[in-house]
């Protein structure tokens, strides 16, 4: 018998701010929070905007009795995003009752910050013996450890790399894992920070856009980066139960495929984007129409909106032309490994609300992407299931459905 | 514990040689040394395929292909979304990385190349297999210390569920000048880093009944693959030791021991003579600090003495290994807290 698996724990840390409830807040509104970068001198690159987390979140930062003064940056969003799953979750840990679950997380390019501080000491001949110690943060595994050791968190910890489609590959594993029996609950999530280097390396693959990321748009001409945590707790529902605790969602299907097509290229063909699709919703076991809106990772490339639309409508047939859609990167940048569990989040809220957001900064939908994207503000719909979507360099494909709760 | 996951491929080069011949050469204390940059990879590969790739793509690369052949496997004789592969690293693409790093510090930021971005991210190497060989199934890439036998415990996951065939399961790491000044301070033998092996191995891994319908040879079969982060975990009595967790039907008759440091070593093999394992080697000194390319050579290792316990014989400096040796368990207590145990079991 198949286990069911719920939501029961989410944190969230982005540009538009801390928590769930502000998160909402600026997707009711419409309210977009792509700056200027101020972490870094963007003005040699071809473009200056990026979704960076306020460095208010980060004043008087503490992670309990770890010495935080080495910590990366991103092992602080991973932080925060995991106290707050864990409290929204009721799960609270001490010195001698920590918590026994596995902590699988995604990342793209993990301390990149604490990495590239080192690298850029070693080629410039600065003294880089003095940040040996950044060494401690300069991998995504140690960041992990880091909030697990912080948060006294003990189990397997995993970290997975799956380009832009990570954090919902760990997602997806911590899922199956629960449903086939392998453990009862998890904590699931992913983390990206901004950094030089990851600006300059979109900036040279002309993947970003120095006017706005427009997602389906016939004009749009690129992407805007932003950083970011989320994570999740999500248990058998048996397990949610005994405990008492609240189930804000389910998730009921998974799919992941690989387009061995290309490096950064997608699939124009999108099989493996539609197959990732379609694996969610035959694990779901539902029809497609009763998909109710999809949160697309629509980036705001020429050639990715036009494959998504393709995946779409291969997947999930006419319906693909109906069912409400949008792509929540113009609010916040695009996460890249992050991307995957904060638009899970946005999509179990999409659900909580009953209100699908915005595509922001949609001016003409492009013939190539025949889909009901949302424009002129938020919409109030009865939402029941949602379908998310993320994809990666390397031809990553991963898709999750969520769906409101009925016990 | 697993059933019905069997291993039917192995593939691995590095610093220390290619194959298996080179391989068994280094285990006698020959290693045909060389190093990656001068590693013809045109012996092995269709470079065209993998232009301008990073070392560790086209070590990883190289090793995978080594191991379908060893398999008798052809990506276009399978279903090829039943087909997956999974990589461990612990530093994925370095050279390409500091390259890029030194041309964004050193140049013009709008002149650096996009080649050096997009192959520096960690799922290049898997992107690369998977785009070469035609594998459309589920593709990751595992970070850390223990990220081989993550990937393994992955691969049987999916296997066993019925969602894979096949999976490529493998690690690798590459030696650079960086990695010495990384752990310099950090680790206790710095030394260790300048002499450790880099390069890639992968272990194919396949369900039996796959296997049996394509009359492959099978070398073991995968019993178990647990991690552990916490250090004490594993070594305190006081908590869930993983090797409390072995749970295979022939108990194990010979371990494979791996530490990062001298006193890891000595309180695991207190710990588990008193314990378990009928035979103990510490392999730790073989591949050196290898991170994820060392990590799957001691697999294949494993692999290899479950299937021939007598070939092993006198690198293990035990004349009496017969084919008694039912079970081979290798253990990793690394870096950072990761603790791994995996359990080959000879195929009877």
């Amino acid at each position: 018998m198949k286990r069911r698996v719920v939501i029961t724990g989410m944190g969230v840390i982005t540009s538009l701010g801390r928590g769930v409830d502000v998160t909402t807040k600026a997707l009711k509104e419409g309210h977009s929070s792509i700056r200027r970068i101020n972490s870094f001198d963007p003005s040699s690159h071809k473009t200056t905007l990026g979704g960076e987390v306020d460095p208010l979140q980060f004043e008087n930062f503490s992670a309990g009795d770890m010495d935080v003064r080495l910590w990366d940056r991103s092992s602080k969003l991973l932080f925060i995003a995991t106290f707050d799953a864990l409290m929204s979750a009721g799960l609270q840990s001490s010195e001698n009752h920590p918590i026994r679950v596995p902590f699988i997380a995604g990342t793209t390019l993990g301390g990149m910050l604490a990495s590239q501080n080192f690298h850029r000491a070693a080629i410039t001949g600065k003294n880089y013996k003095d940040r040996a110690p950044f060494v401690s943060d300069a991998l995504a595994t140690h960041q992990l450890l880091h909030v697990s050791e912080a948060l006294r968190i003990l189990g397997e910890t995993l970290i997975l790399n799956n380009a832009c489609a990570s954090s919902l590959s760990a997602v997806g594993l911590a899922y199956e894992r629960i449903r086939a029996g392998d453990c009862d609950i998890a904590i699931t999530g992913g983390y990206e920070v901004m950094s030089d280097f990851t600006h300059a390396g979109f900036n040279v693959l002309q993947l970003v856009t120095s006017d706005a990321c427009r997602p389906f748009d016939k004009g749009r001409t690129g992407l805007v980066l932003g950083e970011g945590a989320g994570v999740l707790v999500i248990e058998t529902l048996e397990h949610a139960l005994l405990r008492k605790a609240s189930v804000i969602a389910e998730i009921i299907g998974y799919g992941q495929a690989s387009d061995a097509y290309h490096l950064t290229k997608p699939d124009p063909n999108a099989l493996g984007a539609s197959r990732a699709i379609m694996a969610a919703v035959d694990q779901a076991e539902i029809d497609p129409d009763a998909i109710d809106y999809v949160n697309a990772h629509g980036t705001g490339t020429p050639s990715n909106d036009s494959m998504e639309a393709k995946a779409l409508h291969f997947a999930l047939g006419v319906h693909a032309s109906k069912v409400p859609i949008s792509s929540t990167k113009p609010f916040m940048g695009h996460l890249l490994g992050a991307a995957g569990v904060v638009e899970t989040i946005i999509s179990v809220i999409a659900i909580q609300e009953q209100m699908a957001p915005e595509n922001l900064n949609l001016h003409e939908l492009d013939s190539e992407c025949e889909l009901n994207v949302i424009r002129g503000g938020a919409q109030n719909l009865p939402i029941k299931t949602v379908l998310s979507n993320s994809f990666g360099f390397g031809g990553s494909n991963a898709a999750i459905l969520v769906k409101r709760f009925i016990g | 514990m697993y059933s019905g996951i069997v291993i039917t491929g192995v593939g691995m080069m590095g610093d220390w040689g290619v194959g298996r011949d080179d391989f068994i050469s280094l285990l006698l204390g020959h290693p045909t040394l060389t190093t990656i940059d001068k590693f013809d990879f045109d012996a092995h590969i269709d470079t065209n395929l993998l232009r301008r790739a990073d070392y560790i793509s086209l070590c990883a690369f190289t090793a995978a292909v080594m191991a379908l052949r060893d398999a008798k496997i052809s990506i276009k004789q399978e279903d090829s979304t039943r087909v997956g592969v999974i990589l461990g690293t612990v530093h994925g693409p370095l050279h390409y990385s500091f390259d890029y790093h030194a041309s964004l510090v050193t140049g013009d930021p709008k002149m650096v190349s996009p080649m050096f971005f997009s192959d520096s991210i960690p799922n290049a190497p898997v992107s690369h297999i998977s785009t070469a060989l035609g594998i459309h199934g589920y593709t990751i890439t595992t970070q850390g210390y223990c990220a081989v036998a993550q990937g393994l415990k992955i691969a049987a996951e999916r296997i066993q569920r019925g969602a894979l065939d096949v999976c490529l399961v493998g690690g690798a790491d590459v030696n650079h000048d960086f990695l010495a000044k990384l752990y310099g301070g950090c680790v206790a033998h710095p030394k260790k880093i300048a002499t450790t092996f880099g390069g890639s191995g992968f272990l194919i891994l396949e369900s039996l009944d796959h296997a049996q319908k394509r009359g492959a040879v099978t070398y073991a079969h995968l019993e178990q693959a647990l991690m552990i982060t916490a250090k004490y975990e594993v070594l305190s009595s006081q908590h869930v030791s993983l090797l409390d967790k072995i749970d295979v039907q022939n108990p194990s008759k010979y371990l494979l021991s791996v530490a990062d440091d001298d006193k890891d070593s000595e309180l695991r093999r207190d710990y588990f003579l008193n314990g378990i394992p009928d035979h103990y080697t510490d392999c730790s000194s073989i591949f050196g600090y290898g991170f994820a390319a060392a990590e799957s050579f001691q697999n294949i290792l494993a692999v290899l003495i479950a299937q021939s316990p007598q070939m092993f014989s006198s690198f293990l400096g035990m004349t009496e290994l017969t084919t008694a040796i039912n079970n081979v368990s290798l253990l990793r207590t690394a870096f950072a807290g990761g603790n791994s145990l995996v359990v080959f079991s000879r195929n009877v």
